[in-house]
């Protein structure tokens, strides 16, 4: 379990990570959703004690990671797939990690098997591809059979197959009632690996919810065509009803079901071409979750320059 | 990469401690190529530097008036030697922070004092090492030249043992030294560039302005230099050494007191910055 409170990041005057608070529970796999720059690396980094937090806490099950007897049991840690000597063997980077726990020289070589290494493992770090490294970034996060597992964009690089060992990795680690807490940018990635998601832009959070709730939003679209448009406009034209039009024919109607739109047209004789229940996807919920805050940053300094 | 059933293995109970972070760290510092490079070239440098100045003596035996004490032969590679174990030290803090390797590192052993304690361990129990067996193979090359002109290294002669041995702990200290530097710089080319100006331009440096102004101060300070101070221990036969008017033993404690303030330095602002 990791529980942020108030967890604060600021750079001089540039606030990255900005007084948020979130919990990801055991058994779960956890989606860490955010444009680039949103502040997921910042907040894995402060979760690991690799940036001191500006203010505020975050625990991995209860302790500061930093003052375990054993952090890489508590929490493996995929970071960065690049941070690795390109002179060194996969092997070697490995054991010297091992070597921090005194984990012996089978559990190296069953993470390197695990991760589809075996063949690679006494070639120099340096010729690997991403997403080779991306692999061996994993490796390294498994070493000591951790309760806690952190993947920063852990399917950047890989192949179909690796992204869905990835997945499958993951789901397994949940199922044992693990923590599983994975960043990306990829709304689909998440969609498809992720129980719940947490939502972050600009260093706040912009949602914390299971990825059911956050698809469930009540804002389904009906997708209309007809050979009057206009009228169908005005008939529907009511409170909560909202209608956009993307191309001739063509109407996006949302706050009237496809039931009754079809009751109301069929009544006064309206034609109806082809009416879609447009279903939400998660894609559409972040984005109009992050263009909201995008909407709200860009408000903000017009407001700024008119007062000028 | 399709299994996702694992044996796990991963021993009675890891831990994270002092001992397992320097065998960490020597696992890091002899699996690059630099460290045979750098160990190679130290002991070439060493050992071709100690060879050629016997030899030569040959020509310059009979003339000069006062010999070459054949414990500076030993020891004279050390000005070179010196950049090469410098920089030994420098990269095994830069080089994790070119590739960041330093983050796998500190996710894996977050506690910061302990990870830079047992790289600074390791650094200077391998530079020792090298300098000492660069030192011991100087002497065997070099000796059989020099007792052939009868100026042997005499290993009952306390001066001379402490020239040799003095000179493997000066590049050790200089090496920790470099520790230091690096962490605190974090950059390669930077931490170098300073290793460089502090033991080999600074003292140049010196010498020419004192050269040009001919002033007491100046003189004194240069007798304090890390590398003046520090090389004390190497002189010989009373010869007034390196410039410097420290006792050997003097010398070189006041450069283990550079690399002690070097080190501090390193641990505070190391435990302090992220990443």
């Amino acid at each position: 379990m990791i529980e942020a409170r108030g967890l604060t990041k600021r750079y001089g005057d540039r606030v990255a990570v900005d007084d948020i608070s979130f919990t990801v529970r055991p058994g779960a796999v956890t989606g860490f959703l955010g444009p680039n720059g949103a502040g997921k690396s910042t907040t894995m980094r402060m979760i690991l004690g690799l940036a001191r937090p500006s203010a505020g806490t975050v625990t991995i099950d209860g302790r500061r990671f930093v003052d375990g007897p054993s952090p890489l049991t508590q929490a493996g840690a995929l970071l960065d797939a690049k941070g690795v000597h390109p002179g060194r063997s996969a092997y070697h980077h490995l054991a010297a990690l091992a070597a921090t726990h005194g984990i012996p020289k089978r559990r190296i070589l069953e993470v390197i098997d695990l991760t589809g290494l075996s063949a690679v493992a006494d070639r120099r770090v340096g010729g690997f591809s991403l997403g080779m490294g991306q692999r061996l970034g994993i490796a390294a996060a498994l070493l000591g059979d951790p309760q806690v597992l952190i993947l920063d964009e852990p399917v950047n690089g890989l192949d179909p197959e690796g992204v869905r060992w990835v997945r499958t990795l993951a789901r397994h680690y949940a199922g044992e009632g693990r923590t599983v807490f994975l960043s990306s940018h990829l709304m689909s990635e998440v969609a498809l690996t992720a129980d719940h998601v947490i939502v972050i832009g600009r260093g706040r959070i912009l949602a914390d919810a299971s990825v059911a709730e956050l698809v469930g939003d009540p804002k389904e679209a009906t997708r209309v065509r007809t050979t009057r448009p206009a009228d169908l406009a005005a008939l529907l034209g009511r409170d909560g009803v909202s209608i956009s039009s993307e191309a001739p024919g063509v109407l996006e109607i949302t706050g009237a079901d496809a039931a009754t739109i079809a009751a109301e047209a069929a009544s006064a004789g309206i034609v109806l071409l082809e009416l879609t229940p447009l279903a939400s996807t998660l894609e559409d919920a972040y984005l109009a979750l992050t263009r909201d805050e995008v909407e709200y940053r860009s408000d903000a300094r017009m407001a700024e320059e008119a007062t000028r | 990469m399709t299994a996702v059933t694992e044996q796990r293995t991963i021993g009675s109970r890891p831990r994270l401690t002092y001992p397992h972070l320097v065998r960490s760290e020597w696992i890091k510092l002899r699996t690059v190529r630099s460290t045979v490079w750098i160990g190679t070239t130290t002991l070439g440098v060493m050992v071709g530097i100690a060879a050629l100045l016997a030899w030569g003596i040959k020509g310059i035996a009979d003339t000069s008036e006062q010999p070459i004490p054949s414990a500076t032969i030993l020891t004279a590679g050390v000005t070179l030697a010196q950049l090469a174990l410098g920089v030994l030290g420098a990269i095994a803090v830069t080089s994790e922070y070119a590739n960041g390797s330093m983050r796998s590192t500190l996710a894996a052993a977050p506690r910061r004092s302990g990870v830079l304690g047992a790289k600074a361990f390791v650094v200077g129990v391998t530079t020792l090492a090298i300098a000492t067996v660069s030192t011991v193979l100087a002497f065997l090359v070099s000796q059989p030249i020099l007792t052939s002109e009868g100026t042997a290294i005499d290993l009952a002669d306390g001066e001379q043992v402490r020239a040799v041995l003095g000179g493997a702990l000066y590049l050790t200290l200089v090496a920790l030294f470099s520790v230091g530097i690096g962490a605190i710089v974090r950059h390669t080319a930077g931490a170098i560039c300073v290793v460089v100006g502090v033991f080999f331009a600074l003292p140049v440096l010196f010498q020419i302005v004192q050269a040009i102004l001919g002033l007491d101060w100046l003189a004194r300070i240069y007798g304090y230099l890390p590398s003046v101070a520090g090389q004390q221990v190497m002189t010989v036969g009373g010869s007034g050494g390196f410039g410097s008017s420290l006792d050997p033993w003097a010398g070189l404690a006041v450069l283990a007191g550079y690399t002690a303030l070097s080190l501090t330095a390193a641990f505070i602002v190391f435990g302090r910055r992220d990443d």
